[in-house]
Order: structure tokens, then C-alpha cells, then sequence
């Protein structure tokens, strides 16, 4: 059974094959035609749909719902939903105010969504929690500050860190208490997914992160579960740090080269799980892309400590056909290396105009991002930007693109661009998945003001 | 009958309990009402007392000043209404700014809670460790200048020059409430109580906001475990703690743990407790968690189990 194969890679024994985990949120709802909002609100529709990625995808492990502002929406930031992505986080309670919230804001299982997760996750472990392991995912400690605090955290990170400590402190109570709730009502695996963490300095998280993470994990290791620490954007620099904390486990996306992080994760006896690349095999590729992919990937890396799965949460438009063959690849992975042996991916050529970066009117600001609505990181580098124009007004011009359009697609190739958010001014790299604060943004502005 | 309201603040592990047990002895004539407040959920005070005659309302999670407990307290001030009682005990938390009382008195009174009369606070201070936790926490400062009684416990472990010093330093905060100097809380309560005056205070808002309460671990602890490694486990985390206290069964018999300032006393224990349960409050907030269990691995073979 599926379930057994995470236990026993999670407890480091040997296995007859990479486990495999799908990370099918929003996505899930388009295999019964239902909208991200409808399977993120309605029970019913998200336990049907889950029930058909089980079917579907024959996951080993899989979660029960993936949106990172659930704990956000109870503490009081407004959401902006949409039909095909989860929502964003489009206003901060602390945004004008250096608060920590008092500890009787710490969400209760009555409140919010919560109630309607916790439901899914009772039936849904009752009907496939024997042979499927069930993954709870909690909004981490530094996303769900920053979504309380809004972009001025990056900036209280330089001049008040006590601050930013004590409010991922709160957090990390938040994550505690979620934690309680979910392993009570099933859950095999919890997540912290913090997707923010690749976007400080190692410094930074070791300093004021890094406690409150360990923390967590502990807490959920004297529960008898499993903990996975899954991060988005390129974390390389972190992986040390974050083993440190001592998850049972670290999910990554295609910002990291996973053969190098393995060796990592490895010298801690840590499971890594990874990292099919969202956008470029999953939802533009096609069913070979994805078989390729994954077949490449584990004649790459060794098989011990290791969990396939795609970077992370997957665009809801993927193609069902992709994630098939994905998981055909990870489960009948010698037949499927015969089916691809030949196979060459189509290059599409698609033509994209540059701005003349030499002769702009103004300063242009860039914002090259998997998608600000859908990936936390994104929305707080896109945010950079939008404060920039709200200070600057008609003196500078910003634009995002989303990793979400073949054209973009093109554009980031013809561009150069390496990583995932990053922010361009004038046409020049300035910052590669840090987020910068708005004093170093500001003066980086001014010094292409003509 | 009008009962009176007698407060009772100090850090943790300066003996309120210990005061608690002295009152209800004192008063054993009387009818009196307790109310404890917890920071931990499960109540260990409450029930090193509970075998005596009195009724008992606990407040659990956190101070009855904090503002966003202040409703449950006065819920449990109007339920004990109906046990006509003289005296009301409230055995607050160690953190506990009592600096806020007039203005729950004044909630009380509009509520025409007019069976209650705010008698004042008594807050005792821990002699052994007074400097430090003094410079440490604002909130005993404001529980001295608070108060109508003020007791110097636990003078057995200093000099009577040093105990000269504390009193000065009391004094000089609060000339006005009575200073006593006691070894295990024992003094005349009844003729204490009998002229304990409730000075006109300026009615502060209290500076014990959500945010400075403290966090609290509990471990289930309902294996057999070995004194020498219980020693060694408590030593090394008692570092991180301002007070660890509950029951566990040592070496076969039940014991009640109480630790101060890593000054760890383990006894055998005459209370019919069945649950078994350390209960931690912690110096260093949440990162407690790792902290426990680093240590517990390192000491015990069971499974750490956090509450």
C-alpha cells in the first residue's frame, strides 16, 4: 500500500520504489469541473474531488487542501479569490501597527474554514486513509507573519528583528495549534509550507526563523507524525539551515537542484520530496514531457530519502494527461523509460520584443513571477513593486510577467532570467528571490532617474 | 451578606499556594470562595487543594487581568454569587498586574455586583530570588505599588541584611501597604486581614497585555520513570523555565514535582491524583518545544508527549 511506502521512507527503510505524492490543491477540483473557490469552500466538492486524484493519480501520499490563507482569512487579512488559483492575501491587519496579536486570536477549530477541513480530512481518512497517507498543510510561521504584517516585514527584518521574532513566535502557535487540529482528525504527514523562507538571507533565518520552526516540528514528533518543511523558490542557500530544524522531511521546487540538495539532506538523514517544474513539464508540457522528466530525475538522484512530487501546488489548468503520466513514470518507472527512450521535446518558438532598455523615458521595474495571485513569494516581490509605484507614482512604470503564458514563457528565456520571483530595473538583474525592502528598492530607483 | 475580595499576586513558585492554605486555615469559620487562575490548562493548584472544603472556580489560560480574560473572571466572580460567601480568595498567576483591580471593582459595582466589597491585594515576594526577577518582569513592580499587604517569604534563605535591603526597596515603591517577613507564609491572618485597608489607587491600565503571557507546556507523563534520569532531565531543562511543577510517577510511587529557579524538589505525594502530568512555564517562549524534547531524548527512552 501507498501509505506504507511513506511511512517507511519517512522512517528511512529501504523501498522497493520512490514513493509519490501529487500535490493536487486547486487542481484537484478541476477533475470533477468544479472552480478553485468551490473546492476551497464546499466540503462536498473538495472530498469528491480528492476522491478522484486518489483514483486518478495513484498517489502513495496526497493533501487534503492546499491554501495558505486559511489561518490568514480567520486572523483578519481580507482574500482575494479567484475561479482557477487559490486566494491572496490582499490586506494586512499589522500593516499599520506593530502589534503581536494577543493569544486568544489563535484561530479555534470552530472558526473560519476550518471546520469544513477538518470534515474532509475525517471522512476522507476513514474512506482512503488506510492505504493513501494523508498530508495536513499549515500556512508556515513566516508566510502567515508576513501576511499579517504585509511587505513592511522585510524592512522590520533589518531594523527590528525582536519584532519580527515575536510575531513568527505567534505564528509558530498558530501552526502548533492547526497542527493539533489536523492530526486529530486523520492526518498522517503535517506540512509547513513556507514558501517566503527562500526569500531571506541564511542569516536571517537562522537569527529570527529558525527557532520557531524547530519548534514546530518538535511539537508535531511528540505527536507520532511525520513533518514536512515545504519551501518554494530557490532555497539552495537555505537547505542547510533548514535541516537544522529537523523536519522529517524537505519539499522543494525546480528553484533548487535537487541532486545537489539531496546531498544535503542526506548528510541529516532527512527525506527530500521534489521537483517537477509546475509551469514549463506540468502545465505546458505534454504527457512525454512529464514521463521524460520524471524518468530523468530518477536515473539522476539516488532512490533512498526520496519522494517525487511536483514542486509544488499544481496550476489548476495542468493537463490530467500530464500528472498521469507523471505518475506512470514514478510507479512503472522501467517501462516507462522504454515508452520515452526516443522521445525529443518540441521547442516552441515564440517571438518576443524587448523594450530598448538603453532609452527609456523612465525607470522601468520588472517583475518576472510564477504567478503574484498564486505563489506567496511572488505576491510580496510583486508587492515590492506596487508600493515603488504608489511612492513614485508617474516618474516610474512596473510590470509583472507570470510564468503562466507561453509568451512569458519566451520572455524570461530571451531575458536570461534564472529564478522565480525576481525583479529587473532597466532591463539589469537586481534581485534573484530576495525581496528587497523598500529602502534598498527606493534607492536602486533613484539611481536610474535621469 | 457582602463578601470581600482579597487578591493574591506573586511570582511563580513565592508561595501563593502555600498563603492560600494559610487563609483557609485561618479562616476555617468562615465561608470561602477560591478562585485560581492557571496559566497551564490543567489546573495543579487546584487540586493540591482540592480536598478541602471550599468552592473552587479555575480560569485557565491565562490571567484574570489579561484583557481578554477579564469577562470569565467576573463570570466566575457572579457565579460564586450563589454561595453566599465572606470571603473570596483570588490566587492569580505570577504574572499578574493587579494595577487594574479598581477598575474590574467599578465593572463589578455597575453590574450591580454589589455583593462583592474589594478588600485589596496581597503580593508576596519570593526573598530567594527578588533581585533578579525584579530587574526580569515589570509586572512584580506594579504588583508591589498595587498592593495593601506585602510579604517577604521564603526569608529563611536570606541574611538579615539582605532581607534589610529588599524592605527597602519596597518601601521606597509602596510606603503605604503593610510589609511582613515570613518563612512558609505563616503569620496572623486574621488580625492582618482585620485592619487591611483599600487605598484610593489611581486606576492604571494594566500592563499585562495578551502578548506578555506566558508559554505553557504540558507533557503526559504516565510511565514509570527513574529518579536519577528525572533529576537530570529537570536540572537541564530547568534552564529554560521559570517553574515546572505537576505529578509523575517515580521509581513507582507518585511524586510531586516543583521547580523554582532550578532549584528542583521532588516528594512523594499524599493527593489522590490520577493524572499524570508535568506542566511547564517557559523563560524562553516557544522555543521550549525544542528544548524538551532535546532534552527528554537525550534522558528518557518513552515518547515525549506534549499535550
Amino acid at each position: 500500500m501507498g501509505k506504507d511506502l511513506i511511512i517507511k521512507v519517512m522512517n528511512h527503510e529501504t523501498i522497493d520504489r520512490v514513493p509519490w505524492v501529487p500535490f493536487a490543491g486547486v487542481h484537484a477540483g478541476k477533475l470533477k469541473g468544479f472552480t478553485a473557490k468551490e473546492v476551497l469552500t464546499d466540503g462536498q466538492k473538495l472530498y469528491e474531488s480528492l476522491l478522484e486524484v486518489n483514483k486518478l493519480y495513484k498517489p502513495d501520499g496526497m493533501p487534503v487542501v492546499f491554501d495558505l490563507q486559511i489561518e490568514a482569512e480567520i486572523l483578519g487579512c481580507d482574500l482575494l479569490w479567484a475561479e482557477d488559483a487559490p486566494p491572496s492575501v490582499n490586506s494586512h491587519p499589522l500593516k499599520d501597527t506593530k502589534e503581536i496579536p494577543c493569544k486568544c486570536k489563535i484561530p479555534e477549530a470552530k472558526q473560519g474554514r476550518i471546520p469544513m477541513v477538518l470534515d474532509v480530512m475525517k471522512k476522507l481518512s476513514a474512506e482512503i486513509g488506510n492505504e493513501t497517507a494523508l498530508y495536513g498543510l499549515i500556512c508556515g510561521p513566516f508566510t502567515l507573519a508576513s501576511h499579517l504584517r504585509g511587505n513592511s516585514i522585510f524592512k522590520d527584518m533589518i531594523k527590528d528583528a525582536k519584532y519580527v521574532k515575536e510575531l513568527v513566535e505567534f505564528c509558530a502557535e498558530v501552526n502548533i495549534k492547526m497542527a493539533e487540529y489536523y492530526i486529530d482528525a486523520g492526518m498522517d504527514v503535517i506540512a509547513i509550507v513556507d514558501p517566503l523562507v527562500s526569500q531571506v538571507s541564511s542569516k536571517h533565518f537562522h537569527n529570527i526563523l529558525a527557532d520557531s520552526f524547530e519548534s514546530v516540528f518538535s511539537y508535531i514528533r511528540s505527536k507520532g507524525k511525520f513533518s514536512s518543511f515545504f519551501v518554494c523558490g530557490d532555497a539552495t542557500n537555505q537547505m542547510e539551515e533548514m535541516c537544522l530544524t529537523k523536519p522529517d522531511n524537505i519539499s522543494i521546487d525546480e528553484n533548487v537542484d535537487i541532486v545537489k540538495a539531496k546531498e544535503t539532506t542526506d548528510k541529516y538523514n532527512i527525506v527530500i520530496s521534489g521537483n517537477i517544474p509546475l509551469t514549463t513539464v506540468m502545465l505546458h508540457g505534454n504527457q512525454q514531457d512529464n514521463m521524460k522528466y520524471v524518468v530523468d530525475l530518477l536515473d539522476s538522484i539516488t532512490k533512498d530519502n526520496l519522494i517525487l512530487s511536483p514542486g509544488c501546488d499544481m496550476p489548476y489548468d495542468v493537463p490530467i494527461e500530464n500528472t498521469i503520466g507523471a505518475a506512470m513514470a514514478v510507479i512503472n518507472t522501467a517501462e516507462t523509460r522504454e515508452m520515452v527512450a526516443n522521445y525529443q521535446a518540441v521547442e516552441e518558438d515564440i517571438e518576443v520584443d524587448l523594450p530598448d532598455y538603453d532609452h527609456l523615458k523612465k525607470p522601468l521595474v520588472e517583475a518576472f513571477t510564477l504567478d503574484s495571485a498564486t505563489c506567496a513569494a511572488c505576491t510580496y516581490m510583486w508587492g515590492a513593486a506596487q508600493f515603488a509605484k504608489e511612492h513614485f507614482k508617474d516618474e516610474i512604470d512596473i510590470v509583472e510577467y507570470k510564468y503562466t503564458t507561453k509568451e512569458n514563457i519566451a520572455r524570461c528565456k530571451k531575458m536570461g532570467v534564472t529564478n522565480l520571483p525576481s525583479l529587473y530595473i532597466n532591463g539589469k538583474l537586481k534581485w534573484k528571490s530576495i525581496i528587497p525592502s523598500e529602502d534598498e528598492l527606493f534607492e536602486e530607483i533613484k539611481k536610474n532617474m535621469n | 451578606m457582602m463578601a470581600e475580595l482579597l487578591l493574591i499576586t506573586g511570582f511563580l513558585g513565592s508561595g501563593k499556594t502555600t498563603l492560600l492554605k494559610e487563609l483557609i486555615e485561618a479562616f476555617k469559620t468562615k465561608k470561602i470562595g477560591v478562585v485560581i487562575n492557571e496559566f497551564g490548562e490543567t489546573g495543579i493548584d487546584g487540586r493540591l487543594i482540592s480536598h478541602e472544603n471550599f468552592d473552587l472556580v479555575e480560569i485557565n489560560n491565562g490571567s484574570v487581568f489579561c484583557s481578554c480574560l477579564k469577562d470569565k473572571f467576573i463570570d466566575a466572580l457572579i457565579e460564586m454569587t450563589k454561595y453566599d460567601l465572606d470571603y473570596i480568595f483570588v490566587e492569580s498567576t505570577g504574572l499578574a498586574d493587579p494595577s487594574n483591580m479598581d477598575s474590574i471593582s467599578e465593572i463589578l459595582s455597575k453590574q450591580k455586583m454589589s455583593k462583592y466589597k474589594y478588600k485589596g491585594s496581597i503580593c508576596i515576594i519570593d526573598a530567594e530570588y527578588f533581585e533578579d526577577l525584579f530587574d526580569l518582569l515589570p509586572a512584580i513592580e506594579r504588583q508591589i505599588v498595587f498592593s495593601e499587604l506585602i510579604i517577604i517569604n521564603k526569608a529563611d534563605t536570606r541574611t538579615q541584611d539582605e532581607l534589610d535591603e529588599i524592605s527597602k526597596k519596597i518601601v521606597n515603591l509602596n510606603s503605604k501597604a503593610r510589609l511582613i517577613i515570613t518563612t512558609f507564609c505563616k503569620a496572623d491572618y486574621v488580625a492582618l486581614l482585620e485592619d487591611l485597608y483599600s487605598a484610593a489607587h489611581t486606576v492604571g491600565e494594566s500592563i499585562n497585555t495578551p502578548e506578555s503571557r506566558l508559554k505553557t507546556v504540558r507533557l503526559r507523563v504516565e510511565e514509570n520513570y527513574t529518579m536519577t534520569a528525572l533529576n537530570q532531565f529537570l536540572k537541564e531543562i530547568c534552564q529554560y523555565t521559570y517553574r515546572i511543577k505537576g505529578f509523575i510517577q517515580v521509581d513507582g510511587e507518585v511524586c510531586e514535582i516543583s521547580v523554582v529557579n532550578c532549584t528542583v524538589n521532588i516528594n512523594k505525594s499524599d493527593s489522590q491524583t490520577s493524572i499524570l502530568e508535568l506542566v511547564l512555564i517557559s523563560s524562553i517562549g516557544i522555543s521550549i518545544l525544542s528544548r524538551v524534547a532535546e532534552m527528554w531524548n537525550k534522558y528518557f527512552d518513552h515518547t515525549l508527549q506534549i499535550i
